[in-house]
């Protein structure tokens, strides 16, 4: 005889000899206290993911209320087009600065960081320097600009 | 008072189920124990913990496969325990490598019992169950080629041991 069929053969006695079983008594009991614990660990699970999740937001609108303080009446979360001198319009997008008064621009190909300030008419934005990534054509990478909202 | 009545209806559905997947399930947990007291209790303690998981509101065609998996882990834990509580008992520590004692006598079953794991369960799968290599592979959370490899090197090491061919 083969082993394959020998091992069928062993396995198959020993089924046989397997225990006949009954649901105990206090199967119900033990099913019914996972289900608690499970219910009440789960629920201080997401307990602490939204208290997480609150406290991320919360830092988040700390943060944004930061950038949404106006600079003279201009909206501080914009699309401008600036015009570095000499050089062609580039959109970007303006947020505030904390400190109320510089603007922060970015998005603009080629230019990684500039800063404005509002006109004292309050409805154009100053360009104070630009820090160009690269010198755009026929720009001036360091120079300044108007940018309006 | 609180204590359940032997008799009580099985308004929630658990004795049907336990009367539908347990037997096999401590048929597989004796074939991997070679206890019927543990074998007993392990199929009672797959069947509890999984119900605590809301199982009986899954998908009823994959209770069995749900509940043999965990007697086979269950079996494990149950093996690894033993083996530590041995080992204590005999002042030493358990070495992870070191080969099994000679058996008694040349019958298969004690061989079987001491294969590895994976090996046994993999050949109880497939000789038992008559599980297919891939839902062997599902079941025991390794591959198909893991599968295969744990029946060839089980089946090596019995015939190695019993002298066979």
């Amino acid at each position: 005889m083969d082993l394959e069929r020998k091992i069928r053969d062993e396995l198959s006695r020993m089924a046989q000899e397997a225990p006949v079983t009954s649901m105990p008594p206090t199967t119900r009991r033990r099913i019914a206290r996972r289900r608690v614990v499970l219910g009440v660990s789960g629920f201080l699970g997401v307990l602490l993911i939204g208290a997480t999740g609150a406290l991320g937001v919360g830092a988040l609108l700390d943060d944004h209320n930061g950038d949404r303080s106006t600079i003279s009446g201009i909206p501080t979360m914009a699309t401008v087009s600036c015009r570095p001198q000499g050089g062609v319009e580039m959109p970007s997008d303006v947020a505030a600065q904390p400190d109320g008064v510089h603007l922060r621009f970015e998005g603009s190909p080629g230019m990684e960081f500039a800063q404005a300030s509002a006109h004292p008419d309050g409805t154009r934005l100053e360009v104070t320097g630009f820090l160009a990534k690269e010198p755009t054509e026929g720009g001036d990478p360091s120079g300044g600009g108007a940018a309006r909202t | 008072m609180w204590g359940e009545s032997p008799i009580a209806e099985d308004r929630d559905g658990y004795a049907d189920l336990y009367a539908r997947h347990v037997p096999g399930a401590v048929t597989v947990a004796y074939l991997m124990t070679g206890d019927r007291q543990v074998a007993e209790d392990l199929a009672q303690e797959a069947f509890v913990k999984i119900m605590g998981r809301f199982a009986d509101r899954r998908p009823p065609d994959a209770f069995s496969s749900y509940l043999r998996k965990t007697v086979i882990n269950l079996s494990k834990s149950h093996h690894r325990k033993e083996k530590v509580r041995r080992a204590h008992a005999n002042g030493s520590v358990p070495a992870d490598h070191s080969p099994p004692p000679e058996p008694p006598d040349d019958e298969l079953r004690p061989l079987l019992l001491r294969l590895p794991h994976l090996q046994r369960a993999a050949i109880v799968l497939r000789f038992y169950e008559d599980m297919s290599e891939s839902d062997s592979a599902r079941l025991l959370d390794c591959s198909e080629g893991a599968v295969r490899s744990a029946v060839f090197r089980g089946m090596q090491t019995l015939r190695q041991q019993l002298g066979a061919e």
